[in-house]
């Protein structure tokens, strides 16, 4: 089917964004590019989820983490007068080479050992048509989900008063 | 039709309601006032809040065992144990940050309000019968406690809430990624869903589903310090205050084997594949943090080495798995909470006097504090596992459970790691007793310090001499609880 097909090409395009710029984010030595590499993984990850047919993760993704992280993240490089400066940082202490090998040599092993472990899984294989409908959601969260949907907020509570006082403790007065 | 069930749920979450209410108005308390003033509204506030909770968990533990908020937490005779442990850590460390002076006087509420909401988090963590559960519960207590731990405004303590804060990040990832693998293979998220999917599951799952529980355990092992998982415990006990080193000993220790203990029941039989790495872990947690903190030379950093050994001894329990061995966990983490807390709270009033963190601070205590010195050494020897105290009844059940599942040689390990132990912990003693004091002058320790070291000496004393009431009640949650 032509239809499908295109869709296998989508993903296939889409994952190799995805693999490269996540590349670009760990190698480029400018954080402010790298920052904007993280945009386009992200992006991808949500062509990812529309060629999935998850079209309200997709939103929530673009939204969250592009709208919001993203603009975050740039925004604090920007403010960082240092970091922003588009002359290449200086070069990193010598001995991380090693560092790097070590980090390397792990994050390998890891992949790896997951690729051949989860080979052999079968894939459950929803149905297209099950997919969870928005007003699914919201009822969800106001009933069975209630607890954690709670407990978020005092989460998020926590860790703004956290970083607040953190910030304004070091602060000079 | 979902709403009374949800108002049932509510009752039996009234403790944690009660507390999330009382950081809220700890935090708002605190601005109404200036200077001291600011500091004894939000501790008005925290002591309420702690009281009432602790009145609703009295209540609630009349209430029927079994499922709530549709299934999203377990109300049982563990999950109440755990959470007056919670409560417990929470009530001394509130005693310890009213009166240390590493705490920044500016920022009490902040202190007391992120010290309760890590509360909830705790005793959340006890209760969680669902991944979703249990993954926000830790993530409450670990962004509080990072917070805790960099609210003081010097270089090292910078350094260590960023180390505690990119290894508890990576962490949670990793948790996380086994928390995902094990919902792919399943579909399941609550853990006694994933039991009864976990059984159906075929041969050719068996890799993935090793690798979930190991990732998820590696997550877990690094909240409660085991190694090889252990090392930002020095470097963040260092640069933390010492009240927030102290809540960091106890509280996520205790809640991260609760839910080791809940997954290891739900996921059992898979569980078992790990028991073999789970027993070798154990013997390294305890060898090294034991073997390590010889050397040590600041207090702090001693004292969270020895968390690490402490830790390992409570594992053998963990990897035992029988019924005595449960029994002997409990028993342990009640010592380990007065004991811990105590010592911590001893270093609390040496620092704030000497500010100085080395061992040097304690040399003539005798002389200086005789009280605080004479308690201490309770506390050490405790630790340390010497008869009648608490501490030895709690290693005695450790060490019997691991003969009895005939596991001598973790019994053996355990005995030669409690001799390690008691050179570094006499050798404290040694300094506060034989040692002529660094600077003249009695040392007194703030009222509410006192009262921390007072109630912690009187139980590790009273329940090592008395034990049988609280045996008895360790040993009914025990049986209660399945394995």
């Amino acid at each position: 089917m032509p239809s499908s097909l295109l869709i296998q090409t989508g993903l296939w395009a889409l994952t190799l964004l995805v693999l490269v710029s996540a590349g670009f984010v760990v190698a480029l030595r400018n954080l402010f590019r790298a920052a904007l590499s993280l945009g386009l993984v992200l992006v991808g990850v949500a062509g990812l989820f529309v060629l999935l047919e998850a079209e309200f993760l997709a939103f929530v993704q673009i939204l969250i983490y592009v709208g919001a992280i993203l603009t975050l993240v740039v925004f604090a490089i920007m403010l960082t007068a240092r970091v922003s400066n588009p002359r290449l940082p200086p070069r990193p202490p010598s001995g991380s080479g090693r560092q790097r090998m070590a980090a390397a040599l792990v994050s390998a092993a890891l992949f790896i050992l997951l690729a051949s472990v989860t080979r052999a899984l079968a894939a459950a294989g929803l149905q297209p048509g099950q997919a969870v409908s928005l007003s699914q959601v919201g009822q969800e969260l106001i009933t069975t989900l209630v607890l954690p949907f709670e407990l978020i907020s005092l989460v998020f509570v926590s860790a703004m008063v956290g970083a607040i006082a953190v910030a304004a403790s070091r602060s000079p007065r | 039709m979902v709403v009374p069930a949800l108002l049932e749920s509510l009752r039996v979450w009234l403790p944690e309601l009660v507390l999330s209410l009382g950081a809220m108005a700890a935090m708002l308390a605190a601005p109404t006032a200036v200077g001291a003033a600011a500091g004894r509204r939000a501790a008005l506030a925290t002591w309420a809040a702690l009281l009432l909770a602790a009145d609703a968990l009295w209540q609630v533990q009349g209430l029927p065992s079994g499922a709530y908020f549709s299934g999203l937490i377990t109300v049982d005779a563990l999950g109440h144990l755990f959470r007056w442990l919670a409560l417990g850590v929470i009530a001394l460390v509130v005693l310890m940050v009213v009166s240390s002076s590493d705490v920044s006087r500016g920022w009490v509420g902040e202190y007391l309000g992120l010290l309760l909401c890590v509360g909830v988090g705790l005793m959340a963590m006890a209760q969680a019968n669902h991944l979703l559960m249990a993954y926000l519960s830790i993530e409450l207590v670990s962004l509080s406690s990072y917070a805790l731990v960099a609210l003081v405004r010097d270089a090292r303590s910078s350094e260590a809430a960023l180390k505690y804060l990119l290894f508890g990040a990576l962490a949670s990832g990793v948790m996380l990624f086994g928390m995902s693998l094990l919902y792919g293979m399943t579909g399941e998220l609550s853990l006694p869903g994933l039991q009864g999917a976990l059984r159906t599951l075929d041969a050719s799952s068996a890799g993935a589903l090793a690798l979930a529980l190991t990732l998820i355990l590696a997550g877990l092992a690094f909240k409660i310090s085991m190694v090889p998982f252990h090392m930002w415990t020095p470097d963040v006990y260092e640069g933390a205050p010492v009240p927030v080193a102290a809540m960091l000993s106890v509280g996520p220790k205790a809640a991260g084997l609760a839910l080791l203990l809940r997954f290891a029941q739900a996921l059992s039989p898979a569980w078992e594949a790990l028991g073999p790495m789970l027993a070798v872990l154990t013997v390294l947690t305890m060898t090294l943090g034991n073997v390590v903190a010889v050397v040590q030379q600041n207090v702090k950093r001693l004292l969270a080495y020895s968390t690490i050994g402490q830790v390992g001894y409570l594992l053998i329990g963990l990897s035992v798995r029988t019924t005595v061995g449960l029994e002997a966990i409990f028993v342990y983490l009640v010592a380990y909470l007065f004991m811990n807390l105590g010592a911590f709270a001893c270093v609390t009033a040496v620092c704030n006097e000497s500010r100085d963190e080395s061992l040097d601070a304690f040399r003539g205590l005798s002389r200086r504090a005789p009280a605080l010195a004479a308690l201490l050494t309770v506390f050490l020897l405790s630790l340390a596992g010497i008869p009648p105290l608490l501490g030895f009844l709690g290693k005695f059940l450790l060490f019997g459970s691991a003969i009895e599942a005939s596991r001598v040689w973790l019994a053996v390990a355990g005995v030669v790691n409690s001799a390690i132990a008691l050179y570094y912990y006499v050798n404290i003693i040694r300094q506060m007793y034989l040692l002529a004091p660094e600077r003249a002058g009695v040392l007194q320790a703030a009222w509410p310090l006192r009262l921390a070291v007072g109630v912690c000496g009187l139980a590790t004393v009273g329940l090592g001499l008395f034990p049988g009431s609280l045996l008895e009640w360790l040993r009914a949650v025990a049986a209660a609880t399945r394995l």
